[in-house]
């Protein structure tokens, strides 16, 4: 379970534009209205087709209208499972920015998960990718961090106003480090204190 | 031989449907976010997972009505 550290503070959590999910929705949106209107339409023109009866001596008696109804369901069900699955992965794909550190979480796959994080103090650089007409009138792209660590790159996909979420991880990392000289100095000083 | 039919055509639903169910479940406790997130994404996820069950409920009573 993802679990904050002691006074750490939420500063926002970013996930793709919505835009992304609603594209990737679309085609299955249109899939599914298609079919909607073929179940309603189709009763009205059905008759039964020939080769159904070679097959009804095999299986018995069945009524072709309604496994008609039965598959176009199943269909159905499946465009259903696609479009969670993709609601999933839009919602716990997300990036967390807090005054400490910033987390990725991300959902590769049904079967596997990745989550990383990276504290303010090792980020390098950070720069910001926004390509694309739609990204452009839509103000969405990719902004990546370069670490000192082992993992060198952080890459936010696609996300809303990137120009302002790196202004935000630029101001986070200046408070935390000035947090973090403080803290030293005092500790420092402490030190001395007790000699 | 109608009812192993059934089966074989309704059984691949119910198995999605368990695996989509319980696979997201558990990832949605474990990648819980902080604060309100978690509760936004719980009721996103709850109506997707209620429609999907009313889909499968629809399918099977057609299912029934053909082999009846």
């Amino acid at each position: 379970m993802l679990e904050l550290n002691k006074k750490e503070e939420v500063k926002t959590i970013k996930r793709r534009h919505i835009i992304i999910l609603k594209l990737e929705l679309l085609p299955l949106i249109g899939l599914a209205l298609a079919l909607i209107i073929f179940m309603i339409v189709f009763p009205f023109y059905f008759e039964v087709p020939e080769w159904f009866s070679v097959f009804e001596e095999y299986v018995g008696s069945l009524n072709p209208l309604f496994l008609i109804f039965f598959l176009s369901f199943a269909f159905l069900f499946v465009l259903w499972q696609i479009a969670f699955f993709l609601t999933a992965g839009y919602y716990l794909d997300a990036w967390i920015i807090t005054d400490q550190r910033t987390i990725h979480t991300e959902l590769n796959g049904l079967f596997s998960r990745y989550i990383s994080s990276i504290y303010h103090n090792r980020i390098q650089d950070v720069s910001v990718d926004v390509g694309g007409v739609l990204a452009t009138y839509l103000n969405y792209g990719n902004l990546q961090i370069q670490t000192a660590g082992k993992f060198r790159e952080f890459l936010f996909k696609q996300i809303p106003d990137p120009y302002e979420t790196k202004k935000l991880i630029m101001e986070v990392q200046r408070d935390f480090l000035k947090r973090r000289k403080k803290r030293s100095k005092k500790e420092k000083s402490d030190k001395y204190d007790d000699f | 031989m109608r009812l192993i039919i059934a089966v074989i055509l309704f059984l691949p639903l119910v198995t999605v449907y368990l695996v989509m169910r319980f696979t997201l479940d558990s990832h949605l406790t474990r990648i819980s976010l902080p604060g309100n997130f978690s509760n936004a994404n719980k009721k996103i996820f709850n109506i997707f997972q209620t429609g999907g069950a009313v889909i499968l409920l629809l399918a099977f009573v057609f299912l029934i009505l053909t082999l009846i």
